[in-house]
């Protein structure tokens, strides 16, 4: 696993002193390597208890529902139940943990992995030991990309990031930045909305990762896009940046959002 | 690659033995599958997963026959680091293997090992259709667009509502002829045989607001709080309709379709309120609609007011 030194060296202390909870929520950004930190996690624990077993469900009710049911099944066998990207379980599902997180059976622990810690239940995260995952540092992510492309640099916080951009054509796909870069401003009002066809805005993987586009807007807008007044860059980038902080609340539209973001960007930028 | 590589092979009757095909045009797949298939002397058959053609393409048998294979959609293959499908060009011999999906995560390794060789088939143009249609049924060419355009440029559903026609003129025993078919469509697109989307009570409260009908849209918006429809289906419903035209209204090319990317029966469906709201207006629309949506969803507007609320403002 890259990075996450010092989180790693609080973990490995607890599961040490056998005081790993019982119930423990990992939070960070979308690609900052919650799932790998809850398997190597898991591998820290196997080198303690032998026969211990990893079982990962999804955020659904019955998943959370089968999830507790299991816990009492294999009360005694050292299980971790892990709920991954849980920011979109619904209340129904939440609730359901409410009562196993409150008294968990012996030897089990869950582990639940959230990009937004505010998407959960206050009642939850009062149960729960929260860790958040540290920040990657530059090396972290050359050591993790095996690159020193300063797109790559640049664009990427998190080994996700560099997952995704690697997947893209990155020439493409910054040559694709820049034309919107240019353009934005001076295209016409029902031309310009076309921008989202080639952004991934369904997650359905057809198109450039969105929050990877914005990155890369904000990059080229602040080192590239002579073409419009410094101020009107900065307010650009400070409407990307806000637009990125809606894009964790649960179930935003995003083709709205994206519009959104396109007319207010038109609005705020100045050509020289 | 793209199909008109395939097109190539296939004319040239030396094709690829490994395929890997995406897309949502199924349709078209199909007919190149077949195509494929009947150039290499071999019939298809369909398998549900890449360990089903391993076995088959391992098998010692005197009397295996050479197929072409055709797997759909193997979440093995997709979700895991299957690298199996690396090997198949070792064993594949005088068969085909054809790896079909509808989508493909992008990130994955599969993705990033088949990008090269992988075909996308996405919908045909209508210009394209038009040929299509016109082959499988003497359509006028304005008919065969309206037909295009009802089934949304699917080529699957097209040929569904040619089969309608064709029975619907069979029945009545009738030659067929150019004039035949053409009336046979008029009528079924009246009695609703061919199937258009359904306007319903949403539809019917978008296009009050879009002709900017005040009572109308207060007492459509009732009648859809009645029939239990979600107010987020609404607004997303008025928002994507507002959208559309705006961008038809603002269009000064001639080419609609080509600068806006809508299909024609959705610039058809816009030009319809072009001329009720300003530009700016429609511009405003979207943004109290984003907003509200937004602020539902983080807790900060109640649901039952927001389109009050926006029909206040935007009327």
């Amino acid at each position: 696993m890259i990075g996450q030194k010092a989180l790693r060296t609080t973990l490995s202390d607890l599961i040490a002193r056998h005081e790993f909870p019982q119930f423990a929520i990992l939070a960070g950004a979308v690609g900052s390597g919650k799932k790998t930190l809850a398997h190597w996690i898991y591998q820290q624990l196997s080198e303690q208890y032998n026969n211990i077993i990893l079982e990962v469900f999804g955020t659904g009710v019955d998943e959370v529902r089968r999830a507790i049911a299991e816990s009492y099944r294999l009360q005694g066998v050292h299980t971790i139940y892990l709920f991954a990207d849980a920011d979109n379980m619904s209340v129904s599902a939440k609730n359901a943990l409410l009562k196993i997180t409150e008294e968990p059976p012996i030897n089990a622990h869950f582990i639940m992995t959230l990009a937004d810690e505010n998407n959960t239940l206050d009642t939850i995260r009062s149960r729960a030991t929260m860790f958040r995952m540290d920040t990657y540092t530059v090396s972290d992510i050359v050591q993790y990309s095996d690159s020193n492309d300063a797109v790559v640099l640049n664009l990427c916080e998190t080994p996700g990031d560099v997952d995704m951009l690697l997947a893209q054509d990155i020439p493409s796909f910054y040559e694709f930045v820049k034309l919107v870069v240019a353009h934005i401003s001076s295209a016409s009002i029902s031309n310009v909305f076309k921008i989202a066809d080639k952004v991934d805005i369904k997650g359905d993987n057809k198109g450039y990762d969105l929050r990877l586009f914005w990155k890369a807007f904000n990059y080229v807008m602040l080192h590239d896009a002579h073409e419009y007044t410094m101020s009107s860059r900065a307010e650009a980038v400070t409407v990307t940046n806000k637009t990125l902080t809606q894009l964790g609340v649960r179930g935003i539209n995003k083709q709205m959002l994206f519009d959104m973001w396109l007319l207010n960007v038109r609005d705020c930028l100045t050509e020289v | 690659m793209d199909a008109s590589a395939i097109k190539q092979q296939i004319k040239n009757k030396k094709t690829d033995r490994v395929f890997f095909f995406t897309g949502k045009e199924i349709e078209i797949q199909k007919i190149y599958i077949t195509q494929i298939a009947r150039v290499n002397n071999l019939k298809v058959v369909h398998l549900d997963s890449i360990l089903d053609v391993w076995k088959k393409l391992n098998k010692k048998n005197m009397f295996s026959v050479p197929a072409c294979y055709v797997i759909r959609d193997d979440k093995e293959l997709m979700n895991t680091d299957n690298a199996l499908y690396q090997k198949i060009h070792d064993v594949v011999n005088d068969n085909i293997v054809v790896f079909t999906f509808t989508s493909i995560d992008k990130r994955t390794k599969l993705y990033k090992a088949i990008k090269s060789t992988l075909v996308t088939f996405e919908r045909l143009k209508t210009s394209v259709l038009v040929k299509y249609v016109q082959r499988e049924i003497a359509l006028s060419e304005q008919n065969a667009v309206k037909l295009i355009e009802i089934c949304e440029n699917d080529y699957s559903r097209i040929l569904l509502e040619i089969d309608k026609i064709k029975t619907y003129a069979n029945a009545h025993y009738k030659e067929f002829d150019d004039v035949g078919f053409n009336e046979y469509f008029k009528q079924l697109l009246e009695d609703g045989t061919i199937y258009q989307p359904a306007k319903d009570a949403v539809f019917d409260f978008v296009d009050a607001v879009l002709k900017r009908q005040v009572l109308n849209s207060f007492r459509l918006m009732q009648e859809c709080y009645e029939y239990g429809e979600a107010t987020m289906v609404m607004l997303s419903v008025l928002y994507t309709n507002a959208k559309h035209l705006l961008q038809v209204q603002a269009c000064t090319n001639k080419d609609i379709a080509k600068t806006t990317g809508l299909t024609g029966w959705q610039i058809r469906n816009a030009k319809a309120y072009v001329g009720r709201y300003s530009n700016n207006d429609l511009i405003y629309l979207l943004r109290l609609i984003q907003k509200c949506e937004s602020g539902i969803k983080k807790g900060l507007i109640d649901e039952p007011v927001v389109l009050e609320y926006i029909l206040v403002h935007i009327l």
